[in-house]
């Protein structure tokens, strides 16, 4: 089955970004698909390369990345969501003119039509909400 | 038939009771676990349920805050293997919060 | 694009407490812009977003009371107010920033059960 998971929190602000990387990792040990990851909200905040967590705790940001480029995952940031909270991609950056792009590689921005895409392709969508 | 997945404890646990029909399912994850414990409020909610309800837990969640033991027995623990399997067999998943 | 889905939203928070109320919105309204099958519910506090005399001028806040119009505007296809949320907070028709459809718990679940995509806010 292909599954679009909607992720809707920050990395450790609340639980529902753990439990959306621990659920997507079961998909794939399942043998199913992930069609898209769609992080919306705050959940824009697990794109960003800038996180530093302490030692002792999960790197959510790392483990997303990881997950993705390993298993090439479509994982799209709401372009909206992602510009509020600070998340920019290099074309982003360059036009609103900051001093640096901090969007993790293996992401995309885009905008919410990529959800309601992969919700019409998907055969299931599980969101991750705060 | 529907999987409704709660993660707070609080008032979307009776928002979503009021939505499940016959037949659906809930998983209780995050904070929701927290919804097992055998308190005059939880019972009540639980015997609203309508008939053949399945109702699981997240084990790692009941884990984490220490509940494992507390859950009443038409509970089972699920794994996040189970989850996927749970979101496989029903129709479509909802998560009320 | 061409498939057509049915996706429900039901928006459960009050209008300034949180994002929530612009994400819900802000997904009805692409989903209505992408001809799908859409209904948007407010339910629990929620209904708070209807009130009219939202008044935001003195900040920066984006007034949600005067966005309520732009879903039948946008062609989403049905706008609900839950009516025991209502009856709750003591609302009625006349609170409302626009004509609202009521909606009572029994065809709530049916258009919970009914549709492809339940998402709640």
């Amino acid at each position: 089955m292909k599954f679009t998971l909607v992720i809707n929190g920050a990395p450790w602000s609340s639980p529902a970004a753990f439990s959306a990387l621990k659920f997507a990792e079961a998909v794939l040990a399942s043998g199913h698909e992930v069609y898209r990851l769609f992080f919306y909200q705050d959940g824009a905040c697990n794109a960003s390369a800038f996180c530093v967590p302490p030692q002792d705790e999960i790197d959510i940001p790392a483990r997303w990345q990881s997950l993705i480029q390993s298993h090439d995952i479509d994982a799209v940031v709401c372009a909206a969501s992602a510009l509020k909270r600070g998340i920019l991609d290099t074309a982003e950056a360059e036009r609103y003119d900051k001093d640096g792009a901090n969007l993790r590689p293996g992401f995309t921005v885009s905008g919410l039509g990529q959800f309601i895409d992969a919700a019409q392709q998907s055969d299931r969508v599980v969101s991750f909400v705060t | 038939m529907i999987l409704h997945t709660i993660n707070k404890n609080g008032n979307c646990l009776t928002r979503a009771l009021g939505m499940i029909a016959k037949g659906d399912a809930i998983l209780l994850l995050e904070d929701g676990v927290y919804a097992v414990m055998e308190l005059p409020q939880n019972t009540t909610l639980w015997d609203s349920l309508p008939d053949s309800v399945s109702c699981y837990a997240l084990a790692d969640d009941l884990a984490a805050r220490g509940i494992s033991d507390k859950m009443p027995p038409f509970f089972k623990a699920a794994d996040w293997q189970d989850f996927v399997s749970l979101a496989v067999t029903y129709d479509k998943i909802i998560s009320w919060g | 694009m061409s498939i057509t889905e049915s996706f429900l939203i039901i928006a459960t928070t009050s209008p300034y407490g949180s994002h929530q109320p612009r994400a819900a919105l802000d997904m009805a309204l692409t989903a209505a812009a992408f001809e799908q099958d859409v209904s948007i519910v407010f339910m629990d506090a929620a209904v708070l977003q209807l009130l009219k005399g939202q008044s935001t001028a003195s900040g920066t806040l984006k007034n949600v009371g005067k966005m309520i119009p732009a879903l039948t505007l946008y062609e989403v296809k049905s706008v609900y107010v839950h009516q025991p949320s209502a009856t709750h907070y003591d609302l009625s028709d006349l609170d409302y920033v626009e004509d609202m459809e009521a909606i009572d718990d029994s065809r709530l679940k049916t258009l919970v059960e009914m549709s492809n995509h339940v998402m709640v806010f």
